[in-house]
């Protein structure tokens, strides 16, 4: 990508001509368009710091991956539980940390230095996410005064191409929205003491956090028309250039406004970094899915004209609903994913298996697998789903015990969609006939003709290792 | 006298191949040129052997009087050799030089009177962001490298100077000499057709944009179209047919780089019939 400091001084004036006089921008947008969002969530397992806060070792997280044109962010969201701060004792804490390489800010060569990119997206972040109340923190308490939850934001810049704070709001807005913490349970207190558990996420689906309101930032450059040097607007310049803005379009409702916005300022949204770079103001206006503006924030550069702000409010608050309606599907989309794989994972064996990452949570599982009180066969639920991609169940699950491979490889082994009457995992073997009472209906293509019996030694991996002995090597 | 099959397909090679031999005459006839990614060894006193030091395509143009040899990669990374026409962008004025960077690993140095005509008195005055098209006059792994805008001992103008008022753009160096060699074709006996090289893109916008294009083989261009917003959609057309040319070749290449233009020539006249 051409940036760099050499390139952008290059090519501002070019950009900065281009942008004013046509409308057209460095990646051929016009200054109303903004670059193509697409946002990814998932769920992840990560090492607790302090393992004796409850939770234990292992935890779920919640991580968004978003990508805005050429900027990528991604924001990890975890949950622990805490002491309350003391000035608030009925409240739990949302911090937010922003990391990004200084490699990544060296080498987009603008004069922004790494502490200023990651802190002013913490600061907005901080404003935006807990100032505004967007997060309610009140819910966060368990027990006043002694435990709370402590809900982490971990921003993470990938990359870098301009606007990395609506990046990150998203991302951050995001992850929030997908995560769930644990859910609590209130032992009964033996004296006054009252104990407290967290139930993990494998054996009670959690809670989901209380968000109030889901704020997206939207930023703005200015480029002030008739670039000159310490030439600042005075009330004289208004009407010198004409009514042919490009803010024109955008209804003006009165008289007022419509004077103010005759301003000689060109807004672009969602900028890339040389137009970052280049502009002559930057705002951001975070205003959420309902159409409130939360946030105006203006960093440095010349003075704007205060009409112009309503405007920005405006776009920021049209834009924002788009966002919102992206993001909340895209969270639905998650939560069904999330509902059917947690079927599909109990109707196969037990919980947890299909998230297998390493030993020990296997063995969790299997422990789960023997406890599961269960009659033989039960039909616990029919589902249907029709999502791609592996259970996460291998031959290596056959030491489950108690429950033989075959059933499940059977699930497992369908590429495509499949409808799978699930069976609550049994607790003893029985008849290989009665084993399972799984219909398994491949609607895609089978990954493998041989898929359900691996265990005993199915004949193409067998093939394929014969392929690979010396005597073939020498062969060929 | 050269072993690299003429005319035949793209030869792919590594780093050590013997692609030709020269002989040593004491007349000189014979004027062989190496690229980037080739060298010469002493094989014994009659012959002269040229090695490859890259691993890539074997590319070679000329007849047999007049060779020229190079490898194509796909390196980001420029290592400055002698003669290679290069786009610089100034960073800074010294006393004598302009520091200029070229997309090496250091900037190179750039004489304030090396270029055509100028004097002390009169001479280009250029500064931080101004855009230089210079040939490599010094190009040495332990020193700066020194960059020209002299055309000597030459009758044809190469063009070299400052370049004004258009857009820079950086891209891999493979890719702007497939671009040089496709369509631009540095000899007049070019071997290859504008139809038959993948990366073509120049030559199709040109079919439907009046444009200025300069091409560096450090992997900068410089394209001046005839309004601001025609030069932003053909840097935006050649960045774009960088990963189609990647992925693809030939015909289908060619087609999906026609698509591509058509689709932004479409945008492009639709937003200024707005205005």
């Amino acid at each position: 990508m051409a940036s760099g400091g050499g390139f952008i001084a290059a090519n501002g004036e070019l950009l900065r001509a281009a942008l004013l006089e046509s409308n057209v921008r460095d990646d051929g947008r016009n200054v109303r368009e903004s670059r193509g969002v697409s946002l990814e969530l998932s769920h992840g397992f990560q090492e607790v710091a302090r393992p004796n806060d409850g939770v234990g070792g292992k935890q779920v997280v919640t991580t968004a991956s978003v990508q805005v044109g050429r900027t990528r962010v991604s924001s990890t969201v975890s949950a622990a539980v805490d002491e309350p701060p003391i000035d608030r004792a009925h409240e739990g804490t949302l911090t937010i940390f922003v990391d990004c390489e200084r490699d990544l800010v060296e080498a987009a060569g603008t004069q922004a230095t790494h502490s200023e990119v990651t802190g002013e997206v913490a600061r907005s972040l901080d404003q935006v996410l807990k100032h505004c109340r967007a997060v309610d923190l009140e819910s966060l308490c368990i027990v006043p005064g002694r435990h709370a939850w402590a809900i982490r934001v971990d921003i993470r810049v990938l990359e870098l191409d301009g606007n990395v704070l609506d990046a990150a709001t998203i991302a951050a807005v995001a992850s929030i929205k997908a995560f769930k913490r644990p859910e609590i349970k209130f032992r009964e207190s033996e004296g006054s003491t009252e104990r407290v558990t967290v139930v993990p996420l494998e054996e009670r689906d959690g809670v989901r956090l209380t968000v109030h309101h889901t704020p997206f930032t939207v930023s703005f450059v200015a480029f002030r028309k008739q670039h000159k040097q310490g030439d600042w607007p005075d009330e004289g310049d208004k009407d010198a250039e004409g009514g042919e803005d490009l803010e024109m379009d955008e209804g003006s409702s009165s008289e007022e406004e419509a004077e103010d916005m005759r301003a000689n300022f060109v807004y672009a949204i969602d900028a890339t970094l040389a137009e970052e770079a280049i502009c002559d103001a930057k705002v951001v206006v975070a205003a959420d899915s309902e159409g409130y503006v939360r946030l105006v924030r203006k960093y440095g550069g010349c003075p704007l004209p205060k009409g112009d702000l309503t405007l920005l409010g405006r776009l920021a608050c049209i834009r924002a609903r788009e966002l919102g309606a992206y993001v909340e599907a895209k969270c639905k989309a998650f939560d069904l994913e999330e509902k059917q794989n947690r079927i599909r994972r109990k109707a196969n064996a037990g919980p947890s298996l299909a998230l297998a990452g390493g030993k020990e949570t296997r063995e969790h599982a299997r422990r789960q697998v023997l406890a599961t009180p269960g009659k033989l066969g039960e039909v616990v639920e029919v589902v249907e789903f029709g999502l791609e991609g592996d259970l996460g169940l291998d031959s290596e699950d056959e030491d489950v015990g108690t429950t033989n491979g075959e059933g499940f490889e059977a699930g497992a082994g369908t590429g495509g969609g499949a409808v799978v009457i699930g069976v609550q995992a049994p607790t003893s073997s029985r008849p290989s006939s009665e084993k399972m009472r799984g219909v398994v209906v491949p609607s895609g293509k089978p990954r493998g003709g041989e898929a359900g019996k691996d265990n005993s030694g199915g004949s193409s991996p067998k093939r394929l290792r014969d392929a690979f002995t010396p005597e073939f090597l020498r062969r060929s | 006298m050269s072993t690299a099959a003429d005319g035949g397909g793209p030869r792919r090679c590594v780093p050590g191949e013997v692609v030709a031999q020269v002989p040593r005459e004491e007349p000189v006839t014979t004027t062989v040129r190496l690229g980037s990614g080739t060298t010469q060894e002493k094989a014994d006193g009659k012959t002269i052997l040229i090695r490859t030091t890259k691993a890539g395509v074997l590319r070679q143009t000329g007849k047999a009087a007049s060779k020229r040899y190079w490898v194509e990669t796909r390196h980001q990374r420029y290592v400055p050799t002698m003669e290679d026409l290069v786009v610089g962008i100034v960073l800074d004025c010294h006393g004598e030089n302009y520091s200029v960077d070229i997309g090496g690993p250091q900037h190179a140095l750039l004489p304030i009177l090396d270029f055509t005509g100028a004097t002390r008195r009169n001479r280009p005055m250029l500064g931080y962001g101004d855009v230089v098209y210079a040939s490599v006059s010094l190009a040495d792994r332990d020193i700066d490298p020194m960059v020209t805008c002299v055309e000597k001992n030459s009758n044809r103008s190469k063009g070299l100077g400052p370049l004004k008022g258009g857009y820079v753009v950086k891209v891999a160096t493979g890719f702007s000499r497939d671009l040089l060699s496709g369509s631009n074709g540095v000899d007049e006996e070019e071997e290859e057709g504008l139809g038959t090289s993948p990366s073509n893109v120049l030559a199709l916008l040109g079919e439907s944009l009046q444009y200025e294009c300069c091409l560096g083989v450090n992997g900068c261009l410089w394209v001046k179209g005839e309004t601001h917003a025609e030069t932003l959609l053909i840097k935006n057309a050649i960045l774009n047919s960088q990963n189609i040319s990647l992925s693809d070749s030939g015909r289908e290449a060619r087609k999906r780089v026609k698509w591509m233009i058509e689709e932004l020539l479409k945008k492009h006249n639709a937003s200024t019939v707005e205005d």
